[in-house]
């Protein structure tokens, strides 16, 4: 590899020896993407034109008044597909498309992935099958609807738990099958090196666009800044540009499903320790013996067992705060926001406002905190109905 | 106290003597407790009784991510009934006991060895009978992580090419290898698709001019036919797995056993 494979401890290639040319590959491709003016030029175009950046930043003036501190809400969920996952998906396949991949292959949990990876697959005229949890299928419907509209194949995963872990698992299976002629488009800042990078640099528009909006307001950057994490790549992207911005709380939100410490949760920062799954060594939920555990969230795009290499570094340095908050406090949080300010959010990025929630009536009184609403919650209604019924 | 060998570890032993004799290598995988413990330890004594060079024994992992369906689905239910590591160890000990002289292969995904800490994950493989370890997911760039350890513990580490392995990665995982190599017969996962990349050849041609050590191949070789035509290509031995289990699975049980020492018998003979 020509670059750092890891972040600190964690990170690295943990994969097999066949999949390493291509992630050298890859690795290469991508350092050449970040050079090229002519590719930079038309990813920038893209993430204006197709995609609709920069999204707003929106003072939330029902939640601010109902919560106690200044919420701000990074308008994610604006961005056509609705989720950040667009930056990811439209950049990644330019990439594809620099190394002559004319096939991509995609997992994903709550969909949001899926579509937005099935929206290049249209855009840039390459075949697209995306691998979901038989699960997650039936819980994210909707989605599915829209990958195969848009012309992807979704094919359903039944082994282990049949959530987003094992989608992951037969999409690496189908890539390193595949090698010739697809790209894995992975959509979480998760996976062997490269992918944690590739990730974080072209999600971290978001974090770029909220430093300037803020700071073109308040002439000063916000006090705190909150994301939920899954794998994390909404929460890398918000962060990364404050990660040397000592002044600027950064706060990651995993899911803590029914409760910390009642078996059924996804908080695997707060609950799991050092390991290697997929491709990397990170913070991973497992049984004494080794055995990767399953999770538990009401957020499909949360319930995986492991996380971002650099989240669990930046939780081993102490620079970002890793909370949590149950599918209740989620749930609660989602109404809220719907509620008070006509939005609905994704029950992912409820975990980020449910967190906000509480701060503001605590240590986060009358701040100002930039929560990142990574994605719509259209395709949740079903769930919160169920819920709450 | 555990029997160290001298110098010479069982592996390297075994293929010295097959050299001897002008034979070549034949080395079926099974998982270990599958189908369950007790018919796991009759079917790899069936396999050494058959004839088989060495005995390559999976752990079961919960996500086997270079693993195909049959792999996979053995994996789970083994996990599902409640095998356990120590399960695992047990069995090693008793065909160790039973097949003082079969060199043993243990392959593995990294993290249970990593769970627990790898110097006592592999120092109770190694007093167990395990002679030489391959890490699914750990590639020549991780290898640092542990390679000290298997060196300490006199485990033979016996490293993953893939027909995609370019000759300067090659130079780079020989510092590694011990024992023998084990070649991947395609870009894939395992499983008895009948398709070979078809560099093989190359690739055997340009590991055999840079060392000595045996060079098996594995992945999707699940009869004699295939068997002969990996010695042909210039392979010192073969690796099958998936086969075996799915022999496993559809025999009767009284006739299980049978079945794999006469597989075993009919693939030592092709490579003969």
């Amino acid at each position: 590899m020509l670059t750092s494979t890891k972040f600190g401890a964690y990170g690295g290639v943990y994969a097999p020896e066949t999949l390493i040319p291509a992630l050298e590959e890859l690795e290469k491709a991508f350092i050449a993407f970040e050079k090229d003016f002519q590719l930079q030029a038309e990813l920038k175009e893209l993430l204006a034109d197709y995609a609709g950046r920069p999204t707003p930043l929106y003072l939330a003036r029902n939640l601010s008044k109902n919560w106690g501190a200044n919420i701000y809400l990074k308008r994610e969920d604006l961005l056509h597909g609705g989720a950040h996952k667009t930056n990811n998906a439209v950049g990644q396949a330019l990439i594809a498309r620099s190394m002559g991949k004319t096939r991509l292959i995609a997992e994903t949990g709550a969909g949001q992935h899926g579509v937005a990876t099935a929206m290049a697959g249209a855009l840039f005229s390459m075949p697209v099958r995306v691998y979901m949890g038989a699960l997650d299928l039936e819980r994210q419907a909707q989605n599915v609807t829209r990958m195969k509209m848009m012309g992807a194949e979704v094919c359903p995963v039944e082994t282990g738990g049949a959530t987003l872990k094992d989608a992951i698992n037969d999409a690496l299976r189908d890539w390193i099958g595949n090698l010739d002629n697809t790209h894995y488009l992975l959509g979480t800042a998760a996976g062997p090196h490269p992918f944690p990078t590739i990730v974080k640099a072209l999600q971290k528009v978001i974090g770029e666009e909220i430093a300037e909006q803020f700071t073109t307001r308040k002439n000063r950057l916000p006090d705190a800044i909150i994301a939920c994490v899954g794998g994390g790549s909404n929460a890398i992207g918000a962060f990364s540009r404050f990660i040397d911005e000592r002044s600027v709380k950064l706060i990651g939100v995993e899911p803590a499903g029914k409760g910390l410490g009642s078996g059924f949760s996804g908080a695997v920062i707060a609950e799991g320790k050092s390991g290697v799954l997929h491709g990397m060594k990170s913070m991973v939920m497992q049984n004494e013996d080794g055995q990767i555990l399953e999770t538990h969230s009401i957020a499909a795009g949360l319930d995986y067992p492991s996380v971002g290499p650099e989240h669990a570094y930046l939780n081993a340095i102490g620079r970002v705060r890793y909370d949590c908050a149950t599918d209740q406090e989620a749930v609660d949080a989602y109404l809220a926001t719907t509620r008070l300010e006509g939005i609905i959010p994704a029950l992912e990025s409820s975990h980020a406002l449910a967190c906000a929630r509480r701060l503001s009536a605590g240590e986060l009184a009358g701040c100002d905190i930039v929560v990142n609403l990574s994605g719509r919650g259209d395709k949740d209604m079903d769930t919160v109905s169920a819920y709450t019924a | 106290m555990m029997n160290t060998v001298k110098n010479k570890s069982r592996l390297t032993g075994a293929f010295s003597k097959l050299n001897k004799e002008g034979k070549k290598a034949f080395i079926p995988f099974n998982l270990l407790g599958y189908p369950d413990k007790k018919s796991c330890i009759s079917s790899l004594k069936a396999l050494v009784e058959g004839g088989a060079t060495a005995l390559e024994l999976g752990l079961p992992f919960s996500d086997p991510m270079a693993d195909g369906p049959l792999i996979q689905r053995a994996s789970h239910s083994v996990l599902e009934a409640g095998f356990s590591i120590a399960d695992a160890v047990a069995i090693i000990k008793e065909i160790r006991s039973a097949c003082p002289d079969t060199p043993i292969n243990l392959l593995t995904y990294f993290n249970p060895a990593l769970s627990n800490g790898v110097e006592p994950f592999l120092a109770r493989f190694k007093e167990a009978g395990v002679d030489a370890v391959t890490f699914v997911d750990l590639p020549l760039e991780e290898m640092e992580e542990i390679y000290g350890t298997l060196q300490n513990l006199e485990l033979d580490s016996v490293m993953l090419i893939s027909p995609l392995t370019p000759p300067h990665r090659i130079d780079e995982i020989l510092k590694y290898a011990k024992g023998f190599l084990y070649l991947v017969s395609r870009a894939g996962t395992t499983g008895m698709q009948d398709s070979f990349s078809n560099k093989l050849e190359e690739v055997i041609n340009i590991i055999k001019e840079r060392t000595e050590l045996p060079v098996l191949i594995g992945f999707g070789i699940s009869g004699a036919e295939q068997a002969r035509n990996m010695i042909e290509l210039g392979a010192d031995g073969v690796i099958v797995g998936s086969k075996i289990l799915d022999i496993i699975g559809k025999s009767n049980l009284n006739e299980r056993d049978k079945n794999l020492a006469s597989f075993t018998r009919e693939l030592v003979n092709a490579i003969g």
